[in-house]
């Protein structure tokens, strides 16, 4: 599918609530059947988000599309669990985050996704909290949405996002065929939806909405400037903190090896991953004895091999959702070494992963002229 | 059609899961092997992929879906290579009750027929024998002639009943229990009975299993049978027992059976508050571990352990929180399943009493006595392995 960037704008003005303004765009995909189904990330009765699958306009006031949470998976999966086997006969709309958008465009490469009958309904997004500080957070009476909307507004809420959110670049999916955005907007009671394809204009056209020609970035720009500068001091950091065997070791010394970032990870979509399999593991008998009351002991090898065995098979295609950080149950903070890995890696091969459906991974392509210092 | 057991309602908690991988972090099963098959998280994929494919968004978008052949092949070892112990949801911060998902999704299993060969076998010996060993019921008072009990009631009404388990009844190494139990209550001259060869087991393996239906003809079963001879307080030595009747028996049976349930341990320790019986301390090292169904899902932490320190000036805990510790891999049929896994876990908690100096090892559940038993003579380690029953038959010099 080729897409055409058109830079057109519809404007929402509020409804009440900013999540209100919001759904009464969905709702009408919805009603005017634009579309059959949504795939939307729904409250429950705590307070927190899942992805649930909407056919009934009547259901869309539960949907909350702004809430800065990615709860346990990245919707790229979801997408894939429904459309991997076969593709959707009927039309469906999906409401995706930066990195939810990036994981869907690279699971679509790899033909974990297919696209027919998929309409990507991007959503702004300026950080979302790790999963156990946002349930802190609804448990303390505070409202994470409003805080992170206060926080961009005049860092006034509360700004501590996940580690690979204070660093993302991508407040705005690059691939979709709307974008809601309203980071900017919504001091002023707007919402603004930004067409990106002919797919979405014919979608905001059957609404009965009027697109017009509008740009609205001026302030994201100056914070992308700030965020450019902490990726590049946190990737310079990680770098200094991961340097060599000995202080890679340390960096993993409380890792249990229960794989669990492998689970969450987007690209990691093997059915069945080699570091599960039966052909990995070895027997220790003799450590075993020795370290009884401890159970099975892992060497520290073993950890690093499947943390450096895991970067090489998904680092080309890592989107930064930072899924891996937030799943680790020891709380190691592996967005540094995955992040880092996985930004070094892209660079060399001048890869973008997660912004257009048409540049092909590194592993999928080969380029004679590439790497000459290696190999001419 | 979607299989038995996958209700939305039900599954709800499935799909709540965060996957903050804290249910991880203190798995016996996996704390033991290090293979990532034994932890909690992949048996909830399995489940949510089933449950997506049959009633949840791919059935509703594009219809139910069939169950391919290798998340059967794979649910086998990672949902019944597990001990049920909870420990997963008692670390679980999102209300998702982990391990009260494992019954759900071996209750599916089962309605699809899809169980592992051992546990099918002990399904069928429990439908049609009434016990998972596939014994004739009819020898359940057996032990009594073995042991040479003196005293075995077994009277049309009485105050106090004593359910043996069928693990009491059938396994040698448990029978001591039901003897050391018999004996106390028959020191106390208190007003008891056995149930005899017309109790049926409780109906907790069935569950375990994933056979609902048995489950709740058993439940129906007991109680009327209990209910029948006028039983106040129903006394049990299994853990298992203890947690289905008390806690499971009235979902089962649809009202609130009319008996009390206890542990013996809780009636031991209520009579030596009363001061019926009279404990003396020694100097042993005497260790207790929790049985996961009488503790973490039971509830029955402090009385074990008031019991232990009237006995011995020398009580320590194993580590950890009271009623927080490690599972002895007894639970859950793992050792039908996986043997040598059970193995692996029984030795990591005898290796832990060890290390604290542990004499006398002590628990008040026969899945537990074996397991440790098991796992003492596999690591090869010295101490005694006891049951809290029997301890106390000896203290009271009642053997």
């Amino acid at each position: 599918m080729l897409i055409k960037t058109i830079t057109k704008t519809v404007i929402l003005k509020s409804r009440g609530s900013l999540t209100e303004t919001i759904n009464s765009f969905l709702y009408l995909l919805l009603e005017k059947n634009a579309l059959k189904w949504l795939l939307a990330p729904v409250k429950d009765e705590s307070g927190l988000v899942h992805p649930e699958l909407l056919s009934r306009e009547d259901d869309i006031s539960r949907i909350n599309t702004i809430a800065p949470l990615i709860p346990g998976e990245n919707m790229g999966t979801t997408v894939s669990l429904l459309t991997r086997e076969s593709p959707l006969k009927e039309k469906l709309g999906v409401i995706l985050r930066p990195c939810e958008s990036k994981a869907l465009v690279e699971l679509a490469k790899y033909r974990q996704i297919s696209t027919e009958n998929l309409y990507v309904i991007g959503v702004e997004c300026y950080g979302t909290y790790h999963v156990l500080k946002y349930r802190e957070m609804l448990e303390e009476g505070s409202n994470p949405s409003e805080e992170m909307l206060k926080f961009f507004l005049d860092r006034g809420g509360d700004g501590g996002f996940r580690s690979s959110c204070l660093v993302c670049l991508t407040p705005k999916p690059p691939y979709s065929d709307v974008n809601i955005c309203y980071l900017t907007s919504w001091s002023a009671g707007e919402v603004v939806l930004e067409i990106k394809t002919d797919r979405g204009l014919e979608l905001v056209k059957k609404l009965g909405y009027e697109a017009k020609r509008k740009a609205t970035e001026g302030l994201l720009r100056e914070i992308l400037e700030e965020r450019r500068k902490e990726r590049e001091k946190f990737f310079a950091d990680a770098k200094k903190e991961l340097n060599g065997v000995d202080k890679l070791n340390e960096f993993f010394e409380e890792c249990i090896g229960c794989h669990n970032c492998m689970e969450v990870c987007p690209i990691c979509f093997c059915k069945e991953c080699f570091f599960d399999s039966e052909r990995y593991p070895y027997v220790t008998r003799k450590y075993l004895k020795w370290r009884l009351p401890e159970g099975t002991v892992l060497l520290p090898n073993s950890k690093l091999q499947f943390h450096i065995g895991r970067t090489i098979h998904m680092g080309f295609s890592c989107i930064h959702c930072g899924l891996c950080e937030q799943a680790c149950p020891k709380e190691i903070p592996l967005y540094k070494f995955f992040g880092l890995t996985a930004e070094r890696v892209q660079k060399l091969f001048n890869y973008h992963p997660g912004e257009n459906l048409d540049e092909k991974p590194p592993i999928q392509e080969f380029r004679e002229e590439e790497f000459q210092e290696v190999v001419g | 059609m979607a299989p038995d057991g996958l209700e939305k309602e039900k599954l709800g908690r499935l799909l709540k899961c965060v996957s903050c991988g804290k249910c991880l972090v203190e798995c016996p099963v996996y704390s033991a092997t290090k293979e990532t098959r034994h932890l909690p998280l992949p048996k909830s994929r399995l489940f949510r992929h089933i449950f997506e494919r049959t009633r949840g968004k791919v059935a509703r978008l594009k219809g139910v879906q069939p169950i391919e052949e290798y998340v059967f092949k794979r649910a086998v070892p990672t949902l019944y290579e597990c001990t049920l112990c909870g420990s997963c949801t008692e670390q679980c911060k999102f209300e998702v009750k982990p391990h009260e998902l494992w019954y759900d999704f071996r209750h599916v299993m089962n309605a699809l027929n899809k169980i592992p060969p051992a546990l099918k076998e002990a399904r069928e010996a429990i439908k049609n024998d009434y016990n998972p060993y596939g014994m004739n019921n009819e020898t359940r008072m057996d032990w009594v002639d073995y042991l040479g009990l003196e005293e075995a009631p077994v009277k049309e009404k009485a105050k106090i009943a004593y359910f043996v388990g069928c693990t009491e009844s059938f396994k040698s190494v448990a029978q001591d229990m039901a003897y050391s139990t018999a004996l106390i209550l028959n020191s106390l001259k208190l007003d008891w009975t056995f149930l005899g060869v017309e109790q049926w087991c409780c109906g907790g393996p069935s569950l375990m299993i994933g056979d609902v239906g048995t489950a709740k003809k058993l439940a129906e079963h007991n109680v009327n049978l209990i209910e029948s001879r006028n039983v106040e307080v129903l006394v049990v030595t299994c853990a298992t027992c203890y947690r289905f009747i008390k806690r499971e028996y009235e979902e089962l049976i649809g009202r609130k059976p009319k008996f009390k349930v206890m542990h013996g341990v809780e009636l031991v320790l209520k009579l030596v508050e009363e001061g019926k019986i009279k404990l003396k301390q020694e100097g042993e090292v005497i260790g207790y571990h929790d049985p996961c169904e009488l503790a973490r899902l039971g509830g029955v932490i402090e009385e074990p352990r008031k019991i232990l320190m009237q006995l011995s000036t020398n009580y320590v805990e194993l580590g950890g929180d009271p009623g927080k510790g490690t599972c002895c891999g007894g639970g859950g049929f793992l050792q039908a399943t996986n043997n040598e896994v059970r193995l692996k876990v029984a030795q990591v908690r005898v290796g832990q009493a060890k290390q604290r100096g542990v004499e006398v090892l002590v628990s008040a559940c026969p899945s537990c006595k074996m397991s440790l038993i098991d796992g003492k003579r596999e690591a090869g380690l010295n101490l005694q392995v006891k049951d809290i029953m029997e301890l106390l038959a000896e203290k009271l010099n009642l053997i």
